[in-house]
């Protein structure tokens, strides 16, 4: 089964993300509610996600500065960047981030860009 | 009290402002969004309730449209976008198009798209995808029934001695208000604005097209007013050889 952290600043985001996935049979591992917690919680953990879902505005610690941060810790790291500042999706894939989806997006497409990534 | 009094600079605030709004506004967008999604997928959900659905959900998806076209213009008015340089027009006419049922999932749209695979290129940017968008979501806008019809020509066009591609979208049940025609492409926003109706997307189609020297026209089908039909047509600087 996928598993995956979740990172976004909104608790009602985190919240309809984790409840999303799992009914669609992803395993939520983690959730983080800004960058620096985000690399706190990767760096700490046995059990690294298979995909991390990252959000861009958030205090302490951007999304784009996490995201660097985790592919320096493991270069083969998934992350799908998701923002609602569509600008920043060209620093956001230099920083390593594998996919990018602008906000508001469908969760179809979500799902489609996890099992993309999901498959060896 | 004005905002000088309050040692606030509303011009340099307003781009923060906007980047701030934006986002609050989009997130609470993504939330709505997803669970309007949650709710179709419901298994007793009935005909009737799928429709309200379908209707808020593309009510949400124009608001977010609008938050991203102010922050695309504002982008590109601050030249954050890339440079102009050779692009293929066709994948974001599909992309567009898939888009636009996206957009309106309670319409039955019928994009007919003249001539289907051939290459197209013009000098544009990442606003290309947007500004395609917005023609054709004011084609549809523009039209009260369910069911769209848009047929799409994309041809080569000599304009004052330049080779444009020239994208036609014709939708022959739009009803166009004569204010587009008229008060959108005058030199001069109108004064009274309380007739300013259905505008803001061409508005933005329009803001768009001039940052990469692109030009747009709305007018009727068949001049006069009396009968429905629109024409949009935009003309993008061609960056292929004929």
């Amino acid at each position: 089964m996928t598993s995956v952290l979740i990172v976004d600043d909104e608790l009602f985001i985190v919240e309809l993300y984790r409840d999303i996935l799992q009914l669609r049979g992803y395993r939520v591992i983690g959730t983080a509610f800004d960058g620096e917690e985000a690399v706190r919680k990767y760096s700490a953990s046995n059990d690294k996600p298979d995909i991390i879902i990252m959000d861009h505005r958030m205090p302490v610690m951007n999304g784009v500065e996490a995201t660097k941060e985790i592919v320096r810790m493991n270069p083969t790291q998934k992350v799908i960047f998701v923002s609602a500042d569509i600008l920043v999706e060209k620093e956001a894939r230099e920083a390593g981030a594998k996919e990018f989806l602008p906000k508001p997006f469908r969760m179809d497409d979500l799902i489609e860009k996890m099992e993309r990534l999901s498959t060896p | 009290m004005t905002a000088k009094e309050f040692d606030y600079d509303p011009d340099s605030h307003l781009g923060i402002f906007m980047e701030l709004l934006g986002h609050d506004v989009l997130n609470s967008n993504q939330a709505v969004l997803s669970y309007l999604e949650l709710i179709m997928a419901s298994p007793c959900m009935d005909q009737k309730t799928r429709k309200y659905a379908e209707r808020a959900t593309s009510q949400i998806r124009s608001s977010a449209l609008l938050i991203e076209n102010c922050r695309r213009v504002m982008a590109a008015k601050g030249d954050k976008l890339g440079k102009l340089a050779p692009t293929e027009l066709l994948p974001s006419v599909k992309k567009a198009t898939e888009n636009l049922r996206h957009l309106f999932p309670e319409r039955k749209i019928d994009v007919q798209i003249a001539p289907k695979g051939s290459k197209a290129e013009v000098f544009a940017n990442e606003i290309l995808d947007d500004l395609v968008l917005n023609v054709l979501v004011t084609a549809v806008q523009l039209d009260m029934k369910d069911d769209i019809k848009i047929k799409l020509d994309i041809t080569p066009a000599d304009i004052k001695g330049k080779k444009h591609w020239t994208i036609r979208a014709e939708n022959a049940n739009a009803q166009i208000p004569p204010t587009l025609t008229r008060d959108l492409w005058g030199p001069n926003p109108p004064q009274d604005r309380s007739k300013m109706v259905k505008m803001a997307g061409l508005l933005f189609a329009r803001m768009m097209a001039e940052t990469i020297g692109a030009h747009l026209e709305a007018d009727e089908l068949v001049k006069g007013g009396s009968v429905p039909g629109c024409v949009l047509t935009l003309h993008l600087r061609r960056a292929d050889r004929p």
